[in-house]
């Protein structure tokens, strides 16, 4: 029998940055060992969303279910502890690092070196790319391995829940199907990812899942392909003719 | 279409730029004509973003030589080159955190309104008030003028920074990554005002993009790079069908 | 910011002055004294908020320009020149001055940039010290006259305050112009603003001219105050008062320096019992306050009176 309760759960979560709410009252929940992707206007409040989970802004109403438990409040270092990891948008490496430095500061919160180094080697097994390149400065990679290297810094903390905020952005199509096989690779593993993606279609063509959020609020949720299908998802939100408010 | 006889507005001239041993950009040609949308393709670090900022002055060349109307521009400060109608955007967000919305887009346009005295003895808005609210109304940003553009999400802060771009009615823009972060719908509408500035206000475009989809469905020739050199330089169509590009570049 | 914000600013700012000048019917000399001491740091001091608030280049020789305002001053004026002139003409001296100062600025930032400014200051106190037949050496200069009309204590406040207003509306005037958006560019993203065509060099000049010569006024209105000017008020250490006022204040806000100069002044008054542990205490306040509020006390009072509810 496997598993059927969500990883994670929101519940009717209320939060903003200072005086601005972004976050309306969002319920959803995530399934384990599936990719859930997350779509909807600029400004919804995806990337808001995740950095409330993952105890980067303040809630201030609802709760965060991790396997059940309430997680409100909790921190980043405490989240890495109960197995998740949030790869955000953009480059985020310490770019003057080397490769496996980079690595190495993903398995901080496990304390020892000792402990760490079984997990930096097996990390540079799965991309092969990386341990040709263990010794250069991260600055020196090009945009896609240098996401490739921010996802396997993620995984060193062996997590079962990875958050992950539009891994696309700025790859060549060739590395966005790199990066996808290896979301979907991880998936196959039995972790749980979540994502936000502009390139709607192609996030959810490797997706189980999908929720579309709309002004901090979840509009819609179901299975990649209803989601897909869905002919007012995709006027409104996968680039059809209506407009969208901002 | 482009008639051939469209005048060249921006030429690059065997361009090279080194950073120590690596040629990033390795002996680049091509020439834009008047009313074209130039499209460049390639692998990530293969030297697209370098072939911009020399364009641009914000990077001197290592050799080769920048022509804008036939004019030598090689190494023209960024700020002279933009009273000159170019404009850009970049692949990272660039606007400013701590400025409202509004204000971002009248900064983009006041340098170009009369002189500096005139313009601190003027209005504070620089009488742009009315093309600001254009601007925002195009980009569908209206809701967040008075908005620090700090507390915009990242997909509104990339509107925005097209926004910019536009301000000043330039007559070239090289867009770096237009379509990344943008919602779908969003970036139709996005195209669609594109081509509109494209036809009816004349202006010329090169856009970086890896959205294939945004790119085969705008522009009008393609160039695509690898490792500094132009592989491929043709109609949409013949560049995504070369075997160079898909290896290089598409998969498949 | 909208016109109303704009606006209510330079109201708060003047109505600000207008109280400084009725309260001090009530005061003794001595309180007339802070209060025109209090317009000057605040003259000063807005001039390096224009430089390092809103330009966003750090200086610390804003003590060497207010210093060259005061020798300006007491030099010229025995010999003649009238008040007003003599403080036109530091401050001329002082733009001048700031914009040689700029250059360094357009090829370094940050904290090199605070030791390029840093070694102007050195090298003002040094001459101001040493070059005893300009400036008197440590000895100084004494017998400073005020102008006539504004000899009394409460004259010259209230031309101290005359002259506090004027500096107000006109950087009021500068910082809500074309001008003022330019300066923020530059403390915001220089190469963005380049691209659109700003001209980065000449605006960032300018922003450490008009913030010296705004200290140089300061100056100018300092020595005739006083009456007595000597080297050590112009060392680094000033400087660094100045800094402290811009950011317990709020660094790029308008009203920052009115309040930053305002603690400046009455805080050594008030923590006067403690004697040698004043100095602790002011640190031990400074940081607390920007650990609670980094955009310091105009800051702190923005976000409990202007507090706003959801997005517009």
């Amino acid at each position: 029998m496997t598993d059927r309760s969500p990883v994670l759960e929101l519940q009717s979560v209320v939060g903003g940055y200072g005086r601005m709410t972004i976050l309306n009252g969002c319920s959803f929940a995530v399934a384990r060992g599936a990719i859930t992707t997350v779509i909807g206007p600029n400004g919804a409040g995806k990337s808001t969303c995740f950095k409330a989970i993952f105890g980067l802004l303040a809630v201030r109403e609802g709760r965060i279910l991790l396997e059940g438990q309430d997680v409100r409040g909790a921190s980043p270092a405490a989240l890495i502890a109960r197995g998740v990891t949030y790869v955000p948008q953009g480059r985020n490496l310490f770019t003057e690092l080397s490769v496996r430095e980079n690595l190495e500061l993903g398995g901080v919160a496990l304390g020892s070196a000792a402990a760490m180094r079984p997990l930096v080697e097996a990390a540079l097994d799965r991309f092969p790319i990386l341990r040709q390149k263990a010794r250069d400065q991260a600055s020196t990679l090009s945009g896609g391995q240098q996401k490739l290297l921010e996802i396997a810094r993620g995984l060193i903390a062996e997590p079962r829940l990875i958050l992950i905020d539009e891994p696309s952005i700025g790859l060549s199509p060739l590395m966005v199907k790199e990066v996808f096989a290896t979301l979907t690779g991880l998936r196959d593993q039995g972790v749980s990812i979540l994502m936000v993606e502009q390139n709607a279609r192609s996030a959810l063509a490797i997706s189980d899942h999908a929720i579309v959020l709309e002004s901090g609020r979840t509009r819609l949720a179901g299975t990649a392909q209803e989601i897909l299908n869905d002919p007012r998802v995709a006027r409104l939100f996968l680039g059809g003719d209506a407009g969208d408010a901002a | 279409m482009i008639g051939p006889d469209a005048p060249t507005v921006l030429e690059a001239r065997d361009l090279v730029r080194s950073f120590g041993a690596v040629r990033a950009v390795d002996g680049i040609s091509f020439a834009v004509r008047e009313g074209e949308i130039l499209g460049v393709i390639g692998p990530n670090g293969s030297g697209k973003s370098t072939l911009f900022n020399c364009l641009l002055g914000q990077l001197l060349p290592s050799a080769g030589q920048v022509l804008l109307d036939g004019r030598d521009v090689t190494g023209m400060r960024p700020a002279a080159l933009n009273r000159l109608g170019v404009s850009r955007t970049f692949q990272l967000l660039q606007v400013f955190p701590q400025l409202s919305v509004r204000d971002n887009l009248i900064l983009a346009g006041q340098e170009h309104v009369g002189s500096r005295i005139a313009r601190l003895f003027g209005s504070p808005d620089a009488g742009l008030g009315a093309a600001a609210d254009r601007m925002l109304g195009l980009f569908r940003l209206e809701a967040l003028a008075a908005e620090m553009a700090a507390s915009l999400s990242y997909g509104q802060q990339k509107l925005l920074d097209a926004a910019i771009a536009f301000m000043a009615g330039p007559r070239l823009v090289l867009l770096d990554e237009p379509a990344g972060g943008v919602n779908p719908t969003l970036l139709a509408g996005f195209r669609e005002r594109l081509r509109a500035m494209n036809t009816e206000a004349g202006a010329t475009f090169v856009v970086i993009e890896h959205n294939m989809e945004f790119v085969m469905s705008l522009c009008t020739r393609v160039i695509c790079i690898a490792q500094g050199k132009i592989i491929a330089n043709g109609a949409p169509a013949a560049v995504r069908a070369d075997p160079a590009v898909i290896e290089a570049y598409l998969g498949d | 910011m909208s016109h109303a914000r704009h606006a209510a600013v330079l109201g708060a700012a003047l109505a600000a002055l207008v109280l400084a000048g009725l309260v001090s019917f009530a005061l003794q000399p001595y309180g007339i004294y802070l209060l025109s001491l209090w317009a000057v740091y605040t003259i000063a001091a807005t001039g390096l908020n224009l430089t390092l608030g809103y330009a966003g280049q750090v200086s610390l020789a804003q003590a060497a320009f207010v210093g060259i305002g005061a020798y300006t001053t007491a030099l010229l004026m025995p010999h003649g020149v009238p008040f007003g002139v003599s403080l036109m003409l530091g401050a001329l001296g002082c733009f001048v001055l700031g914009l040689g100062l700029g250059f360094p600025a357009l090829r370094v930032q940050g904290h090199y940039l605070a030791f390029v400014t840093l070694a102007l200051t050195t090298l003002a106190f040094l001459v101001m010290r040493n070059e005893t037949w300009l400036t008197g050496g440590i000895g100084g200069i004494s017998n400073i006259r005020r102008p006539a009309g504004f000899a009394s204590g409460r004259g010259y406040e209230f031309l101290c305050l005359g002259v506090l207003a004027c500096v107000t509306l006109l950087a009021w005037w500068l910082l809500r112009s074309p001008w003022g958006r330019a300066f923020m560019a530059l403390r915001e993203n220089p190469m963005r603003a380049a691209s659109l065509g700003v001209d980065v060099r000449a605006y960032t000049l300018l922003a450490f001219a008009i913030g010296a010569a705004l200290g140089g006024v300061a100056g100018a209105l300092y020595a005739p105050l006083v009456q007595y000017i000597e080297p050590s008020p112009f060392s680094l250490d000033f400087s660094l008062a100045l800094l402290l006022m811009v950011v317990v204040g709020g660094s790029g806000l308008f009203l920052g320096p009115f309040l930053g100069a305002l603690v400046a002044v009455l805080l050594p008054e008030w923590l006067r019992f403690l004697q040698d542990y004043y100095l602790v205490i002011y640190a031990a306040l400074v940081i607390v306050l920007l650990a609670l509020c980094p955009e310091g006390l105009i800051g702190l009072a923005e976000r409990h009176l202007f507090r706003r509810k959801g997005r517009a």
